[in-house]
């Protein structure tokens, strides 16, 4: 799919969904983030952890509805996907125009100059650099790319909240998944 | 046309929902242990299908190959909501089994008898595409929803513009295999052409079938109807009553059990939680306003 058809589509089902308010958006993850951080005691790598684990039940489930909804075209390559996925997909559930960099055959970057999820958030300076807000994005992606037979390891490089200008998350393809026949039908 | 049966798979085989619309007036109810075994090779079927037309078709053609009963799988166009090579129907000369498969390897069947089989006259029935026929190719059209391709049929291109004006495309489902000898069903003289792409689309290639042939047409309206019904099934039945049910556990891609679930029983778990979504009733619903559902 070419870029511009990928933001297009994109666009359209923007403008088709039904929105959310931002807000309540931004404010439910911050309390699920604070609930997090409670119980975690101080560990920021578990704190992390639970966060990218929230995204990939969220990745899982919001492949289907992205198919659903998009009509998107057979990605042919990660490159396709890249697009179809900064472009199409986080278009249409956060309104996010991200710009997509191809760093590799199996890596890219999605690029996003604002956050949804940062509205009123500020870390306090303990976690400032540990803590990884919007590693639900990284989870979310890792989800969705791992229902589409992509096994994907995302890190979150760029951090706003951290004081750069913009979000970096990073996509290496690991593995391709085969298409199977899973353990219930292999049984007999 | 009568409407058997309605399953869902999964990426992994297990059957996520099955139905029986229709019994057959004296058989005997399956048992368990019949049903989930036949489930389990229909499933295999469509997954060896996929991959053996997967490795036999080069990358942007699609070579028609089908063997025994029929296998129809087409160059469709993505409006018609798979890709290229996917398998789209699977058809005998009792029943039909209509596949749609989305990119995240759901299948959804639908398995019914009695096509209605669609063709002027026994003798000369004709393939046509729009292209070709100039004056009735507007007519002829598309036939609407992005139609499915059509199975090539041999045999010298006849124009019967009036029966093609009228009915649309038509196809049969010869068996055609690369040897220009055998098949059964209808005398073939050796393949024309290769069948590159979808007739109805582009190709400027007329197919006909040899008179006499006494093989059941599938109308390719009705197969392109129904899977547009089918994809309808998931975009908004399946997305907006099972996908976003809390209770909902997508297929885990790992064999080894994950730190996510906390059960290793979701076989059974899918099944039953349908009952407590609007599902079943919304498909029920939903099937019995389409047309071809008997």
């Amino acid at each position: 799919m070419s870029k511009s058809s990928a933001s297009t589509n994109g666009a359209t089902l923007w403008a088709k969904t039904p929105k959310a308010n931002a807000e309540l958006f931004s404010l439910t993850y911050g309390s699920l983030v604070t609930e997090v951080v409670r119980d975690a005691d101080g560990n920021v790598n578990e704190i992390n952890e639970q966060l990218e684990k929230i995204g990939y039940s969220i990745g899982i489930r919001s492949v289907d509805e992205f198919l659903a909804k998009s009509n998107a075209a057979h990605c042919r390559s990660l490159q396709d996907t890249a697009q179809v996925l900064g472009k199409t997909a986080f278009k249409m559930f956060l309104g996010i125009d991200c710009d997509v960099q191809i760093l590799s055959p199996t890596t890219f970057s999605l690029i996003m100059q604002e956050n949804p999820l940062y509205l009123f958030v500020e870390l306090p300076e303990n976690y400032k650099e540990t803590l990884q807000y919007a590693i639900l994005y990284c989870g979310i992606i890792r989800g969705a790319l791992e229902m589409l037979n992509y096994k994907v390891e995302c890190t979150l490089v760029k951090n706003i909240l951290k004081g750069d200008d913009v979000d970096e998350i990073k996509v290496e393809l690991k593995q391709i998944l085969q298409d199977g026949a899973g353990d219930d039908y292999k049984e007999d | 046309m009568t409407v058997h049966s309605f399953l869902i798979f999964d990426r992994r085989g297990k059957t996520l929902f099955s139905k029986r619309y229709f019994q057959v007036p004296g058989e005997e109810e399956e048992t368990e242990a019949q049903r989930s075994d036949q489930q389990k090779l229909i499933y295999g079927m469509l997954l060896s299908l996929k991959e053996l037309c997967g490795t036999m078709s080069p990358n942007d053609d699609d070579d028609d190959d089908d063997d025994g009963g029929g296998g129809e799988n087409n160059n469709s166009n993505n409006s018609n909501g798979g890709s290229k090579g996917d398998v789209q129907l699977i058809k005998t000369g009792a029943a039909t089994l209509y596949n749609f498969e989305t990119v995240s390897g759901l299948r959804f069947v639908l398995y019914t008898t009695a096509e209605t089989s669609v063709g002027r006259t026994a003798s000369a029935t004709s393939v046509t595409s729009p292209s070709v026929l100039s004056p009735t190719a507007g007519a002829a059209g598309t036939t609407t929803t992005g139609a499915t391709g059509t199975t090539t049929t041999t045999g010298t291109p006849i124009l019967t513009a009036a029966t093609s004006g009228m009915m649309g495309a038509t196809t049969t489902t010869t068996t055609t295999t690369t040897l220009p000898t055998g098949t059964g069903g209808s005398t073939n003289t050796p393949l024309a052409s290769p069948p590159s792409s979808n007739p109805n689309l582009n190709s400027g290639h007329p197919w006909s079938v040899v008179p006499n042939t006494t093989t059941i047409m599938t109308h390719p309206q009705i197969t392109a109807q129904i899977r547009m019904s089918l994809r309808h099934i998931y975009e908004h039945l399946w997305v907006n009553l099972v996908v976003r049910s809390p209770l909902y556990r997508p297929p885990s891609t790992t064999s080894s059990s994950s730190t996510t679930t906390t059960t290793t029983t979701t076989t059974t778990q899918s099944l039953d939680f349908l009952k407590a979504t609007n599902f079943e009733v919304s498909l029920d619903n939903y099937l019995k306003g389409m047309p071809w559902f008997r």
